[in-house]
């Protein structure tokens, strides 16, 4: 699936590259610029966990509200517009095809994030929801689809102007995952906020319906589609099977849209065991993933660009590790502990910052000095290697104290001898340890933030110079 | 799979079978539930919460209180206490009963231990045993005149630590617009919170400072639910008693504004103190000709 092996002269690609260049170049900046808020916001709860004194005296802030604030921003904001970004770029890098409609591209994009800036602020200011993924305000989410009406339409209308007809597994989950995602916003939002909700448990369903395809299905499958796309470019070698990877596509759709549910007694019961069902197939199909992925890279070497490749590895491992995890976790056994404790923020940390995020990031890093044809300034703490070193360090850290913490505070929770305090105190170590985890993911959505704006400048300013160049010639 | 259509098609086939699944059958199971006479209470329940409670309940939603409380008292089992109410005309055959009921538990009891037990009625034959037991026991009573009820108790470690007498069912949601179920215990569960803690001093403290009534709690103050005011002449009847350590400062007070107490009220409303069809737990009367139809059989 190397498209630079293929025929087409340097000047189409030039062309192909440039046609999409600021569209790209805007959403991810802007995407970059929501990593950054998410992550000041995660931030600051988690030094709230611990310090409750910490900022107390403003209902904007309250650790209630700055959680689903981080949240919303990291997955509207920066995981969904980085993603967009991603699926443009394999759209016409893999279809050998110019973009079409940038011009509704940029609208929708605006659109977007100024439904997100007004769902953040009217969150913050005393909207929220109550429902997890869906925090925002209910008159966000037409806006929401709106924007994506106009960027997914381009999208669309660029694929079918292909000039490659084959499609590649990369490209089935990458179109599978935004295809999924504006029906499933549509049919939740309309359940959980139109003028005849849904009542009483059965929103408990619906709303865990909505989290599982975000993570298993929407965001999962945008990370599904940049190993799948990654690996065999960064590796130089072919994905060692599409059967495989056509298995494991089916399936994971098939039974991704109904995990996560654990066994709560307020539920039926047939939800806790079809969800736990469920998150058993969607494991195995990532071990199948993960085989495909492995006899790939076998005797592969060290690539092109070996750190990308490292880190690409990394962030597959957090996803099959996240995956085996939901799947245990959702045993009648393990979710009576770990339900209602941090092993379920933990397991959303691996999968969403330490599986999408990175790959979103890679994919930044990746794409971008090809786009905009400047290369990234590198050197010091601003080098690639740093954020990202920085980054993964810090969510791998969040991880593994909010999965080993939340085991130990389930374990507590489940013995009645225990005090409620010291259901308490058994996390609290793991909450401070969390926070330094926060400050490293924090300070690499800063340095990320600042090349992706440095980046953007340069861009402008070539662009305003060639503009001149090219006037001063037209007057001569 | 080369071709865009088969993808859409499949995609599309795919959606409709988890929206069939996870949306419209539950809205079809669920979603036409409405309230039930409860007869221990007399009353259909849930009941509709009234204005200032709803008021609450928005204050609760809006400073995210669901990121760290559920409302979710879950449970793991049952046990039963089996308990003699009364002898009736052939005293004789149920002391021998008592002591071979006590057998059947595993237990050695004399004639005089169960004549003394009989003495003393109601009086608690067995504690905590399990189903098969209870029912054994009880059925041995059976023709002897005797009046014998099995006690439900629920077991697991939220009802031991006093979060609520049962676990919640969906019914308890009924009224839930948006459901404010949680997912995450940072902080106890709140299912029966106002039937734990019913001092409405207590909860307005707790609210503007939790450090002042509970030692090492890590829940934050939401002192924005309060007015620190100079005293004006009189204090004010509804300013907040707090110890000189948490005090506003000499010739000032702490006065709760309406959004504190409209919070504080949607607090106390949350009961789940009245036993329903699927989470059973006050026991009901035994009659020992009818074992399986009447007194193992939860309230309802």
């Amino acid at each position: 699936m190397d498209e630079s092996s293929s025929s087409k002269p340097i000047s189409d690609w030039k062309d192909i590259d440039t046609s999409y260049r600021f569209p790209t170049l805007f959403l991810v900046a802007k995407a970059t610029g929501w990593l950054l808020i998410s992550t000041l916001f995660s931030l600051l709860a988690s030094i709230k966990m611990h310090s409750p004194e910490f900022l107390s005296n403003c209902s904007w802030v309250t650790y209630g509200v700055l959680v689903p604030a981080a949240r919303n921003a990291f997955i509207y904001g920066f995981a969904l517009q980085a993603g967009f970004a991603a699926m443009l770029w394999m759209t016409m890098r893999l279809g050998q095809v110019k973009l079409r409609g940038p011009g509704f591209i940029f609208i929708g994009m605006i659109l977007w994030n100024l439904a997100l800036v007004l769902g953040i602020l009217g969150l913050m200011g005393g909207g929220l929801s109550g429902y997890a993924f869906l925090d925002m305000p209910g008159f966000v989410y037409p806006m929401l689809f709106t924007a994506y009406a106009l960027i997914g339409g381009m999208a669309i209308l660029t694929f079918f102007k292909r000039q490659v007809r084959e499609l590649y597994p990369s490209q089935w989950f990458i179109y599978a995952s935004f295809y999924w995602f504006p029906w499933m916003l549509t049919i939740a939002s309309y359940a959980l906020f139109s003028s005849e909700p849904a009542r009483g448990i059965a929103q408990a369903l619906i709303n865990q319906w909505y989290v599982s395809g975000m993570t298993t299905i929407v965001l999962g499958f945008v990370g599904l589609a940049l190993v799948q796309y990654f690996i065999p470019k960064l590796s130089g070698r072919d994905l060692y099977s599409s059967h495989l990877s056509f298995f494991a596509f089916w399936m994971m759709l098939l039974f991704g849209g109904l995990t996560g549910l654990l066994e709560a007694q307020s539920l039926p019961a047939w939800a806790g065991v079809i969800s736990s069902v469920c998150s058993h197939f969607v494991s195995l199909a990532w071990v199948i993933v993960a085989y495909n992925l492995w006899k790939s890279l076998q005797g592969s070497g060290r690539g092109s660009d070996p750190f990308a490749l490292l880190l690409v590895r990394a962030a597959a491992l957090s996803g099959l590790v996240g995956a085996l995890l939901t799947a245990w976790g959702s045993r009648p056994a393990a979710a009576e502990v770990v339900q209602f404790s941090l092993f379920l923020p933990g397991l959303t940390w691996l999968q969403l910052f330490g599986f999408v995020g990175t790959l979103l990031l890679v994919s930044i890093y990746y794409f971008l000095p090809r786009v905009t044809e400047l290369p990234w300034k590198s050197g010091g703490l601003l080098s690639w290697k740093g954020v990202m070193t920085c980054y993964f360090s810090g969510v791998s850290l969040i991880s593994l104290v909010y999965l080993v913490g939340g085991w130990k505070q389930g374990k507590t929770l489940a013995d009645a001898s225990k005090s409620f305090a010291e259901v308490q105190a058994a996390a609290m170590t793991f909450i401070r340890i969390s926070t330094v985890g926060e400050l490293l993911v924090f300070v690499a959505a800063l340095m990320v933030c600042l090349k992706v704006t440095g980046m953007l400048i340069a861009q402008l300013r070539a662009y305003i110079q060639c503009c001149c160049s090219c006037k001063s010639e037209a007057t001569q | 799979m080369q071709k865009g259509y088969q993808l859409f098609f499949g995609i599309l086939a795919v959606m409709v079978i988890s929206w069939l699944g996870l949306v419209v059958f539950p809205t079809v199971q669920l979603g036409h539930q409405s309230t039930r006479q409860v007869k221990e209470i007399g009353r259909h329940y849930p009941s509709e919460p009234g204005s200032i409670v709803l008021n609450g309940r928005k204050i609760y939603q809006q400073a995210g209180c669901v990121a760290c409380h559920t409302q979710q008292v879950r449970q793991s089992g049952y046990a039963f206490d089996v308990v003699l109410n009364e002898v009736g005309d052939f005293p004789d055959s149920v002391k021998q009963i008592l002591v071979d009921a006590a057998k059947l538990a595993g237990k050695a009891l004399s004639g005089e231990e169960a004549s003394s037990q009989m003495a003393q009625l109601p009086s608690t034959l067995l504690e905590g045993v399990d189903r098969v037991t209870a029912e054994g026991v009880i059925r041995l009573f059976k023709d002897s005149g005797a009046k014998v009820a099995a006690n439900i108790l629920p077991l697991g470690p939220d009802i031991q630590r006093g979060w609520g007498p049962r676990q919640t069912v969906g019914l308890d949601y009924l009224y839930d617009q948006p459901l404010l179920m949680g997912q995450q215990r940072l902080g106890p569960d709140l299912a029966n919170v106002g039937a734990r803690l019913t001092d409405r001093d207590w909860h307005l403290k707790h609210l503007y400072h939790p450090r002042s009534v509970v030692d090492g709690s890590n829940m934050p103050a939401y002192t924005y639910l309060f007015s620190v005011q100079p005293i004006d002449g009189e204090p004010s009847p509804d300013a907040l008693e707090l110890s000189e350590a948490f005090s506003a400062g000499e010739g000032m007070e702490v006065v709760p504004k309406p959004e504190a107490h409209a919070l504080v009220d949607y607090l106390m409303s949350l009961r789940i103190e009245n036993p329903v069809f699927e989470a059973p737990y006050m026991f009901t009367q035994a009659d020992p000709s009818d074992i399986n139809n009447s007194e193992m059989q939860p309230a309802q």
